[in-house]
């Protein structure tokens, strides 16, 4: 077997952008599957704006933290691909991501337009729907990643 | 009928003193998944990248990537 096959046998297939897509979208759900859990399972009446912007901020910190130290590992255990600068596949992918993202934003944010004036009763539900609008946003642009990965190599 | 893009980039890497994906990619400013994508198949480089290929081994481009019929 020559250099040039065991290298291809051996090495991750894995883009690293795409390893970082799956555990975002995987920290994204969790973290804000619980924050949502925990923002529905309060009465309305009950969750006072502030304990609303606590409950976010510690989501949201948990969050960066847990990304912070996953990337580390995944950056300890494959150097060269974690310093390796953008190349222009994964340029287009991360374009081709953000367009996806835009339009679920639009869309989203949109839907929200129409809605909200009906439906929200109070302050936080309006910062809740636009959290989420986001969210949503994220989600789809770390799927488009993941997809598009897939189908371009 | 579908038409695809090949290349014989495999080969061509074999034949050059069993050149790694990853040393054509570090040559040619992309990673390995992206040559590993390119022999596949499964991601047209650009015509910059294309011509850098044809390049490294001394060859018109028609003649690593050409059109097949699926």
């Amino acid at each position: 077997m020559n250099a040039a096959m065991r290298e291809e046998d051996c090495g991750s297939s894995m883009p690293f952008q795409e390893k970082r897509a799956w555990l975002s979208l995987a920290v994204t759900i969790v973290i804000y599957g619980a924050f949502l859990a925990n923002v529905l399972a309060t009465p309305v009446g009950a969750l006072t704006m502030v304990r609303f912007i606590i409950l976010f901020t510690v989501a949201m910190t948990l969050q960066g933290v847990i990304l912070a130290i996953c990337i580390s590992i995944f950056a300890a255990r494959d150097p060269e691909a974690a310093k390796a600068p953008l190349d222009e596949r994964d340029l287009q992918v991360s374009r081709r991501s953000a367009t996806w993202a835009y339009g679920t934003l639009m869309a989203v944010v949109f839907l929200l337009g129409l809605g909200l004036p009906y439906y929200a009763a109070v302050g936080w539900q309006i910062t809740l729907a636009m959290i989420l609008a986001m969210v949503a946003a994220d989600m789809v642009r770390h799927i488009a990643i993941i997809v598009n990965y897939r189908r371009h190599g | 009928m579908a038409e695809r893009i090949v290349n014989d980039i495999r080969t061509l890497r074999f034949l050059n003193g069993e050149m790694t994906q990853g040393e054509l990619g570090a040559r040619i400013g992309l990673t390995r998944q992206t040559v590993a994508a390119i022999e596949q198949g499964r991601y047209s480089p650009s015509l910059e990248s294309a011509l850098r290929i044809a390049r490294i081994f001394g060859k018109p481009v028609e003649e690593i990537f050409r059109w097949e019929e699926d």
